[in-house]
This record gives C-alpha cells, structure tokens and sequence, in this order.
C-alpha cells in the first residue's frame, strides 16, 4: 500500500514535470543587428570584428548582418516552424546572403502576401511586363525549417542587407 | 569593447560599397533608427500554435556620412583679356552626404607649374587678387548643391597664354556655419530632426590641393589663360594729292604721275576694354608695283601736313619712318609696307600714311 502510494505519487510527480515547463514552452526568438568593423588587434594587424550595429558607425552604404536565433522547448516536437522577417525600411537586400541551416529560404516582393524560391519571383516592369525580380525588390525573407524541432533544439538564420 | 575602439575602418567589401553609393542619391538620412523583427509561427502535433513569438533586434542609428563634391563648370581654360577686371571660374558643391551641412570656400594659387585636369593647361602666371566671393556656403540639404566662382583681374601687361591655374577647395561645416566637422560622436541636426550619432567621412578625392581621402574637404581646379585677340578696326582710304596737270590740291586726277596719299586706320572699338597690344600692319603693293606696274612706291613722304626727309616713305601718327628694316617700326619691303608694334589702349587708334606715284 504504502509502495503504491509512492508510486503513484512519483507518476504524479513525474506528470507535473512536464506540467512546470508551460511556462517556458514554445519558441523564443533573439533578434541581432551587427556589423563587420576592422580593428588593430594587440599586434597591429587587421582584424575583422562582428559587433553590434548600435555600438558602430553604420552610414548609409554599410552592410548590416541580421540574426535571429530561436530556442524550441516543448514536449512534442515543433512543425511547420517558420520564421518571417520583413525587410526593415532604409535597407537593401543584399542577394544570396541569405541562410539558415536546414532551412527552406523563400521572399516575398509583395508584403508578405505570396513567398518563393528566389529565381521563381516575378515582378511588373514599368510597362506591366512580367520580369524575374531582383533582390531590390523583395519585402520579406522566410525561414521554412524542414522537419521537425525536438525539445530544446536551437539554431539561427541570418540574412545581410546594406543601408540604402 | 569601449565605442572609441570601433571607430575603426569599415569591412573592405562595405567599404566598396560606400564607395559606389556615393555616386547616387545621398541614402537613408542621419539619425534614422532602424530596428528588425523577426516573427515565429509553428504547429505542435499539427495544431497550430497560437503563441507564435517575435523579436526585436536592438535598433541602431544611421549615422551621418559626410560626402560632397566640388566640380569645374567651365568647359576648360577661361579666356581672359589684359588688364580686365573680375574674370570668373566657375564650381559647384554638392552635397551628397546624407544630412544638412554647410562648406566654407577658400582659393588656392598653383605655382608648381602643374595643370588643370580639365583643360590640360599647365600654370606658369598669376592673376591679380584672386577671391571667393562666396565663403561659406548655405545649408545644403542632401544632394542639394550651390555655384560658388573663384573671381580675379588680369593684369595689365601679361603675355600671350599665360595660364593662372587655381584651386577651389570646400570643407564640410556644421549648419551653424562655424564649426568644421570632424570625424567623432556628436550631436547633428538634419533637417528638425537632432540626434547624437556618429559623423564618418566619405569624400574620396586624393588630390595634393586638399589632402587625402576622407578629411572632410575636396577641391577642383580652374584656370585661365590669357588671349590677345581682339578685335580692331581697320579702314583704308586713298586720295589723289597731286598730279601733274593740275598741281596739289582737290582738282588733282589720278592721272600718270600723280601722287596718291593712302591712309590706314587702326582702332581699338573699346568693346573687351582692353588694351590691344602688338598690332602689326602689312600692305601688299606688289600686285600693283610689280604685276601690274600701276603704282610706284614714294620713298619720300610729302602731303603736305607731313613732310618727311628723304628715305622716309611711311608716316606713324605724324612721325616720319624710314623705309629700311629694323631701324624703327616701319619699313618697306619687297614691296610691302610694315608698321609694327602699335598699342591702342580702348577707343585709341594709330593712323599710317604713305604715298604711291601712278604709272
């Protein structure tokens, strides 16, 4: 009886483990906004340091790197994870920079309505011509991560775009 | 990492890209923030989740990127005339940076005997007290630009081509206008918009009149060059002086053995008022003299007014000038009359006189 009991009670324990992680449960993103400065290290030499945008000189013409990392913590494994980050106004997309480890990488050049593979995009020239779009014109860049993200799975993304 | 440390030069490929923007519109102004979010949305157990997640990076601030140019508006070398006042050579300051900014103007003076770029005239003269009319520009907004002139006299006596080469150099000012910019942290104001951001320089000229690469000032050359052509009046009359039959006076024929008196007048109209220098005369009798045999050249000069001794055939503003060559500024030869030498200052005029017999 008594070992029954304390069974129970540690099926019960055990139950409300999962229970006290509602808190933390889904997916929490870290968003950065760095660049690439060059510095004189101890020696003298060049070197290439990534720092965070708001502690550097960015000017018009600079190139930006953006991350977003994201943290899945959940009992059941994450599908359909897909990260969706509209360009910020003032910067350019810079073509192919893009990236993300098993990830399905599509954009947008209409706000975010409709997304595709980079050569699958279309956009109207002045004339109404359908033409194939160019990196300028994309809004939005989207992160499909293939498969499914497991209880503590961590990964990032990052795409490059210059102040315009 | 202390903010100080980052003021370090840009990646190589940023940089390339600085460079090429620089040629556009002046981009996203200063003091703009820019912030990126990010958003999530997922299923578990292909029940969409509702709690999806988003982030913000830390937004950053676009800082103020000085870039400007200066460029010659002159086709080349400007045409100047002796001793004209105000001549002047022509740029204009553009903005290309991406916040208001002001640019003081000076002037430099080439004496290395170096050239303007444009023309490809090398200086080897100076111009009377050259100036910058203009020496401090109004607030530029980005890829707005003003015409600024460097103006100078030309002197009274200089020589034919002489070439005044000049500089025109701008530096990058705060609006107010007395503060020069400088590469650092500060407070800038563009447009209603102020904020404390970081001030970079962008000018990439490497010219010896303003320094090196991003130090906040450019510079154009100009130049003059000096021209003596002008215009000058030239008119020619004849009259019969005497002739044989009727003697000196209006009732003289051109008959065979009268004597005619020619008269060429040079004038300086006064237009360039300028002084016209080193006019020469030549009158060709040797269609008349040795071709046709119409005319004889009278070696002595007489009308009456002028009477000239012998061997003096040519009259210089009432002087008698002989025939011969380099004894004065007129001589007679192979049949042609020379004066050389004359200056007519504006409005002035030379008169030239000498006489033929009809054959």
């Amino acid at each position: 009886m008594t070992k029954k009991l304390l069974a129970t009670l540690s099926l019960l324990l055990l139950a409300a483990l999962p229970a006290s992680a509602v808190e933390k449960k889904g997916i929490e993103l870290k968003s950065t906004a760095e660049v690439d400065i060059i510095i004189k290290n101890d020696k003298g030499v060049d070197e290439v340091v990534r720092v965070a945008a708001a502690d550097a000189n960015v000017t018009p013409g600079d190139t930006v790197i953006f991350t977003t990392g994201y943290h899945y913590q959940g009992e059941k494994p994450a599908t359909n994870v897909v990260i969706n980050n509209p360009l910020p106004e003032h910067m350019l997309y810079l073509d192919g920079t893009a990236e993300g480890q098993g990830t399905r990488i599509e954009f947008s050049v209409d706000k975010g309505q409709t997304f595709a593979a980079a050569d699958k995009l279309m956009v109207k020239d002045a004339e109404g011509k359908e033409q194939p779009a160019s990196a300028a014109d994309y809004t939005h860049i989207r992160w499909t991560i293939e498969g499914a993200l497991q209880d503590g799975a961590k990964g990032s993304v990052l795409f490059k775009a210059k102040v315009k | 990492m202390k903010k100080t440390s980052l003021k370090a030069l840009l990646l190589s490929v940023a940089f390339a890209a600085l460079m090429a923007q620089s040629a556009l519109a002046a981009g996203t102004p200063a003091c703009t923030s820019i912030a990126n979010t990010a958003t999530v949305n997922f299923s578990v157990g292909n029940v969409p989740d509702p709690t999806g997640a988003s982030a913000s990076a830390l937004p950053f601030i676009v800082g103020n990127k000085i870039n400007f140019t200066v460029t010659n508006e002159d086709l080349g070398d400007i045409t100047v005339l002796p001793g004209v006042a105000g001549n002047v050579i022509n740029f204009l300051i553009t903005n290309t940076g991406n916040a208001d900014q002001r640019f003081s103007v000076t002037h430099a003076e080439i004496t290395d005997g170096s050239t303007n770029p444009k023309s490809g005239s090398a200086d080897n003269s100076d111009m009377d007290n050259p100036s910058t009319p203009t020496i401090m520009t109004g607030v530029l907004a980005p890829g707005g630009s003003e015409a600024v002139t460097i103006v100078a006299d030309t002197p009274a006596l200089p020589n034919n081509n002489d070439v005044a080469v000049y500089a025109l150099i701008a530096q990058a000012y705060k609006v107010d206008g007395t503060t020069p910019e400088a590469e650092n942290s500060s407070l800038i104001t563009y447009g209603a918009t102020t904020c404390t951001t970081d001030i970079v320089f962008a000018d990439s000229d490497t010219d010896t009149d303003s320094g090196s690469a991003r130090n906040g000032k450019d510079s154009a050359r100009g130049s003059f060059i000096v021209s003596a052509s002008a215009t000058v009046n030239v008119t020619k009359s004849s009259a019969v002086y005497s002739d044989p039959i009727n003697g000196i006076g209006t009732g003289a024929k051109a008959i065979p053995g009268a004597v005619v008196t020619y008269t060429i007048t040079v004038t300086n109209p006064g237009t360039s008022s300028a002084t016209v220098t080193g006019v020469t005369i030549a009158d060709s009798l040797n269609n008349e003299i040795a071709v046709v045999q119409s005319l004889a050249f009278n070696t002595q000069f007489d009308d009456g007014a002028d009477t000239c001794a012998a061997g003096q055939g040519i009259v210089v503003d009432n002087a008698c000038l002989t025939n011969a060559t380099g004894d004065d500024a007129a001589d007679f030869t192979a049949n042609v009359v020379n004066v050389a030498g004359a200056n007519l200052a504006p409005g002035a005029s030379t008169e030239i006189k000498f006489q033929v017999t009809v054959q």
